[in-house]
Order: structure tokens, then C-alpha cells, then sequence
């Protein structure tokens, strides 16, 4: 499956938000590539660009943010160059994407039902008489019990995790080869978390679709992806199979952040904090951003250009002293 | 919700006013009172003597206690009487039933027209935030809130009036030469299409065109600041954001997703602006010579003219009453999580 055109393909993304008080570099040099049929994790602490990679691949990035480097094409199509109309239809169609928080990701003054139905008639999947019909269903797909009452529903109406099925239903109702899911499970309870997190699994793999799933929780990751991309203040730091980087992680930040996961067995004393935080994205950064915060930092990290070096088949890692 | 338990639900609001109206009656008696001035002495005129000032006041009823007078008040009122005025010899539900139309027709026209250009212009101006609509937004809403009524009121006459010919005369709802339509709302323009009387409506619509814009201007500038803030709010929300990842056109983001949660904000600006209009629009009726209620209210209140001073806030207050109530129930029809209830 790997020797496909990958359906998401991100090069050398770098992407700057033109502020009041600076230019902040959020993204530099991201590359990323996601297959038909596998989960990719990209996992990082809150800031450190998961959701502007996103969301610059689905072209909503806000607009102060450009695109300074890079190409993204997704499914054959150049995001970049693309004009907006060519976009729109894109999205929600080809991609299409889930958010966290679901409550007040839905309209709250539209029933979910008239909100799948937008989706659905925009797209041209159903005229206006077979739309009601075509929403139900879309909502059996995502086991909402009783769909029928539910189409009517409002979002406060639902629960939390009720309403992230609605989200997904909604992301999937045209079927799109590729779905983000952006922390799709926060701000919901555990048992709910596994639930959602099962569906959308079960879905990807039903529909062999590209699915990327942007979380700051590793093991999470570990438990539903093929695939993980770790990011650090706008650099992808290591990536690799789920299995490789959990088994022999490179770079120290993944090995860091492992460490800081808790773990079913451990007392909270085992959990260790990563000392120092983000470093500022404005002005001049060093060639590893991680460099600050890093123990391993010696005078050859600053030295020069970071380029990603494969340090077993498939698995990558930016660092110029890995473990 | 079953349409009978919204029918209940308004009536228990409107109930509900009854106690609030109730002290608005008894305030306002008793403000009226403590205003300076006697209205004997100011009617029997610079040359009466102690004795008729005397008469006058028993005529008018002043000579007996706050609480005789109240009561006299109070039990005309339960009889639908509001008295007299003094000053015009005509009784305060005429005027009143005259006057309060004329009002209503013009505050109705220029929010209209504050209606017509504020929204589209607040949510141009969100849409594209710094660019030259948003400009635009910014002078009109400056110069709105800057010029005095009274200012831009003379100006629209001097150039439409004077200067181009354009408009007619500023002197009332209708032109000498034409006769007013028979009464059947109050409001000229719709009597005369009632009437099917196209050629008064004409002239009923061209006499409010200026005066109604003069009050248009004001009100656009809260107006269009409500929308543009209140667009530019849900704009950044996250169900904006999942609209258009789902590849939604942009008219449905804006319009159907966008502009009606922005509703409710404006709708309360909205309401707030329409009773403000009502009661302070002396200065327009003044400088257009409008025969409405507000100018009534403010001659009544120089001369101390009791009867017309409590039937002009009696009806303000049950205006008042029902706008709120409008708005509510306005406000559950824009959104489901709004109960009439509470």
C-alpha cells in the first residue's frame, strides 16, 4: 500500500503568521505523506502546528497565516494553486475534517439533521426530496440510536459524544478518501473517548480512507495508528510505524513525551515533566528548536541545517545526536 | 413547542405587565406633580389675579389632596378616560390616537431604512475587516453617532428642500392640497393604499422621506456596530470553521450559518434603538413640523400639562411592554435553546 500515490502528500510546508508583534515562523520544512487505508497520528504538545498543518492542507488556514514554502496535494490536487471554488468542492467531498469540542463545532441554532442535510446538497449527493432519507442513513452509519428523532434534534439537545458522531457523520456523508480528525476526543468523557475513537477506526478501515488523527495523547496514538508524526514548535522531529517509534524512539523530545504519558501500571511519580516550554516562533531560532530545552545539546546542533535522517527503514528522525 | 402552550406563555407575559404598569401610573403621577410650576398660574396668564388663578385651580381639580386626585385619575383611567389635556383643549386619547400613528409611521420607515443599510454594511464590513467597506462602516457609524438630529435634519431640507427642489415642503404628513386618507390604522401610507388612493400614498411617503432618514442616520450607527461586531464574533466560532470544511458556499456560511446567530444580538440592539426612536424624536418632528408624539409630550411637559404628560408615558410604557414582548418572542423563533419562560 505504501508504493501508491500517497492520498495526502505535504513537502517542505513552511507557514508564517504575519502578527502584531512579529512574524511567528508556526510551521518550517513539514513533510508528511498519508496512504489510502492507514491511520497517521501526529502527535505534539498544544502549538507546536498540528492543526495549521491541517488545516493548511484543507486550504481554511485563517488568513493571516501564508504559506511561504512547500506543496500540498491531496487526492492529485494542488492546494495551493487551487482557486477557492475548486477548494470548496474539494472539501467535505474528497476531505473533510472533525474538530474537538463537537458542541460548539455544530451550528447551535440548526438541527443536526439540516446540517448533514447542507453537506449532502452542497456536494450534489441527494436532491431536496431524498435528502431526509439520505440523512438518516448517514446517521445509522455512525450508530446513532434512533436517527429518525435525532435528525430534528438541536446540538445542546445531545450529548457530548452524540454530537461528535453527529460530526462525524456529517465529515463522512460524501465520502471523502481522506478524514482529519483534529483531537477529535477532547473535552469528552474516557468511556466516550474509546467509543468515538473505535468508530472512527472502524469507519477508516471500512472505507480503506486516508485518516490522519492529530492528538497530543501518544498513547492514543499508539493504539489506533499505523503511523505516528511527531511535531515540536513547528518541525516534524521523528516519524516512523507506530511500532518502531514506540519500541526505539530517536529523537529525545518522542522519548521525552513517552516518558510523560502515563501508563496504565505506574504511580504519577514515574511521569516526568519536560522542563522548559515552546520556544517563542518570532525572530531568529536556532537550527533545532528543540535545542533549548534539550539535555543532549552540544555545539554541532547549532551548526547547521537539520535534515531528516532514516535511521531504519521508514522511520525518520531530525536530529543531529539521536539516541 | 404546541402553539396553545405559546399562546399561555404570552399571555402570562402580558400579565405580568400588568404590575409594572400599575407603578409606572403611580410614578408618573407623582413626578408630574413635583415638576416645578403651576399650571394654574401658567393658564390664567401674566394678568390674572390671585381670585382667578384661584378658579382655575379648582376647575382643574388642583385644589383637592394628592390622594383625592389620584384617585379621580385612577378611576377615569379604569373607564378608558386619560382626561384632558389643558394645553390644547382636546382630550390626551385623542391626541393621542392622532399623534401616536405619526410616530409610529415614521420611527417604523426609518428603521427601515437603518435597517436597509446598517445590516448589509455591518456585515460587509465583517467579512472583509480593514478594507475600504469596513472604512465605510466606520465614517457612517461616526458620523451617525456626531451629527445632531437637529444639524443633518436642516441640512437634508436646506439641499432637498431649498436648494434642489427635489423634496417637498417640511411642514406635517401631507401636503395642504391633498386630504387625509380616511382613518383606518392612522398610518397615512396605509390608509391611503386601503383606500386605493395611489397618489396620496405618494405624497404621504414623500413628505416622510427625509424626516425618516434624518432618524435613520442616528440609529444606523448602533446599529451597524452590532452587526459588524456580533458577525465578526461568529464568524471566528468553530461551526463557521466546520461549515466551510465541509465545503459549504460561502452565501450559505455567511447567511444561514453566520448571519442569524448573529441575530440576536442585533435584535436586541434593535429593540433598544426602536424605543429609544420613539420617545426622542422631538428634534425630527420639531425641524419637520411632524405632528407626533414626541413634540406633544415636550409642549405638554413646559406647561406642566398633568393629563398629557401621564397619557404620553402610560402609552410609552405599554409600547414599551409590547416591543419587549415582540422581541422575545422574535428571539424564539431565531433560536431553539430560548425559552419563553424564563
Amino acid at each position: 500500500m505504501s508504493n501508491s500515490v500517497p492520498i495526502l502528500d505535504i513537502k517542505n510546508l513552511s507557514v508564517e503568521f504575519r502578527t502584531r508583534s512579529g512574524v511567528v515562523k508556526a510551521l518550517e520544512n513539514v513533510s508528511l505523506e498519508v496512504f489510502r487505508g492507514e491511520i497517521v497520528g501526529i502527535v505534539g504538545e498544544s502549538g507546536s502546528g498540528k492543526s495549521v498543518s491541517a488545516l493548511t492542507a484543507m486550504g481554511i488556514l485563517d488568513p493571516a497565516g501564508h504559506v511561504t514554502a512547500g506543496s500540498i496535494s491531496l487526492g492529485g490536487l494542488d492546494v495551493l494553486g487551487a482557486s477557492e471554488a475548486v477548494l470548496q468542492t474539494m472539501r467535505g467531498q474528497q476531505a473533510s475534517m472533525i474538530f474537538q469540542s463537537p458542541r460548539t463545532a455544530l451550528n447551535p441554532i440548526r438541527t443536526v439533521g439540516n446540517q448533514i442535510g447542507d453537506v449532502l446538497h452542497r456536494h450534489n449527493m441527494a436532491d431536496r426530496q431524498h435528502l431526509r432519507e439520505m440523512v438518516i442513513r448517514t446517521l445509522k452509519t455512525v450508530r446513532i440510536p434512533d436517527p429518525e428523532r435525532r435528525f430534528d434534534a438541536y446540538p445542546f439537545e445531545l450529548s457530548g459524544g452524540m454530537c461528535q458522531r453527529i460530526m462525524i457523520a456529517m465529515a463522512l456523508a460524501c465520502s471523502p478518501e481522506l478524514l482529519i480528525a483534529d483531537e477529535p476526543t477532547t473535552g469528552l468523557d474516557v468511556t466516550t473517548q474509546a467509543a468515538i475513537m473505535d468508530l472512527i477506526r472502524d469507519l477508516s478501515r471500512e472505507r480503506n480512507m486516508a485518516t490522519v488523527l492529530i492528538t497530543h495523547d501518544l498513547s492514543m496514538a499508539a493504539d489506533y495508528c499505523d503511523k505516528i508524526i511527531v511535531m515540536h514548535a513547528g518541525h516534524v522531529v521523528e516519524s516512523g510505524s507506530s511500532h518502531d517509534l514506540f519500541t526505539s524512539p530517536r529523537h529525545p523530545y518522542t522519548a521525552k513525551l513517552m516518558k510523560a504519558t502515563p501508563n496504565g501500571g505506574g504511580s504519577l511519580d514515574d511521569i516526568a515533566s519536560i522542563h522548559g516550554g515552546l520556544p517563542d516562533l518570532r525572530g531568529l531560532l536556532p537550527p533545532c528548536r528543540f535545542s533549548g530545552r534539550c539535555e543532549r545539546h552540544e555545539a554541532i546542533c547549532d551548526s547547521g541545517p537539520l535534515d531528516a535522517k532514516e535511521v531504519s527503514p521508514n522511520h525518520f528522525v531530525n536530529c543531529q545526536r539521536p539516541l | 413547542m404546541k402553539r396553545n402552550d405559546k399562546l399561555r406563555i404570552i399571555f402570562g407575559r402580558l400579565t405580568q405587565a400588568i404590575p409594572s404598569i400599575i407603578g409606572i401610573i403611580i410614578v408618573t403621577f407623582i413626578l408630574t406633580r413635583a415638576l416645578p410650576g403651576d399650571p394654574a398660574v401658567y393658564f390664567a396668564g401674566p394678568a390674572a389675579t390671585e381670585k382667578s388663578i384661584q378658579e382655575i385651580r379648582t376647575s382643574l381639580g388642583l385644589d383637592k389632596s394628592m390622594l383625592e386626585q389620584f384617585w379621580i385619575y385612577a378611576s377615569n383611567l379604569a373607564s378608558g378616560d386619560l382626561g384632558v389635556s389643558v394645553s390644547t383643549g382636546l382630550s390626551v386619547k385623542e391626541e393621542l390616537i392622532r399623534r401616536l400613528p405619526a410616530s409610529l409611521e415614521l420611527t417604523f420607515l426609518a428603521l427601515l431604512f437603518s435597517i436597509g443599510v446598517a445590516l448589509p454594511l455591518g456585515i460587509a464590513a465583517a467579512t472583509r475587516p480593514n478594507s475600504w467597506v469596513d472604512q465605510l462602516c466606520r465614517i457612517v457609524v461616526t458620523a451617525g453617532v456626531s451629527l445632531p438630529v437637529f444639524f443633518t435634519g436642516l441640512f437634508m431640507v436646506y439641499l432637498f428642500y431649498y436648494i434642489l427642489g427635489i423634496a417637498p415642503a417640511p411642514l406635517g404628513r401631507l401636503d395642504i392640497i391633498y386630504l387625509s386618507p380616511p382613518s383606518v390604522t392612522g398610518f397615512y401610507t396605509i390608509d391611503a393604499l386601503l383606500d386605493g388612493d395611489i397618489e396620496t400614498f405618494g405624497a404621504a411617503l414623500s413628505q416622510m422621506i427625509l424626516p425618516a432618514i434624518t432618524l435613520g442616520i442616528f440609529t444606523l450607527a448602533p446599529l451597524a456596530r452590532m452587526t459588524r461586531g456580533a458577525m465578526l464574533q461568529v464568524l471566528s466560532s468553530d461551526f463557521i470553521r466546520t461549515a466551510r470544511a465541509s465545503g459549504l458556499k460561502r452565501s450559505t456560511v455567511l447567511y444561514t450559518y453566520a448571519f442569524r446567530n448573529a441575530l440576536l444580538p442585533i435584535l436586541t440592539t434593535l429593540g433598544m434603538v426602536f424605543s429609544f426612536m420613539l420617545g426622542s424624536n422631538v428634534l425630527v418632528e420639531k425641524v419637520f413640523a411632524w405632528p407626533g408624539i414626541g413634540s406633544f409630550a415636550i409642549e405638554a411637559l413646559i406647561v406642566s400639562d398633568y393629563a398629557a404628560v401621564q397619557g404620553f408615558v402610560l402609552a410609552m410604557a405599554i409600547l414599551y411592554v409590547l416591543l419587549n414582548l415582540t422581541i422575545d418572542i422574535i428571539y424564539t423563533l431565531v433560536d431553539p435553546r430560548v425559552g419563553l419562560e424564563s
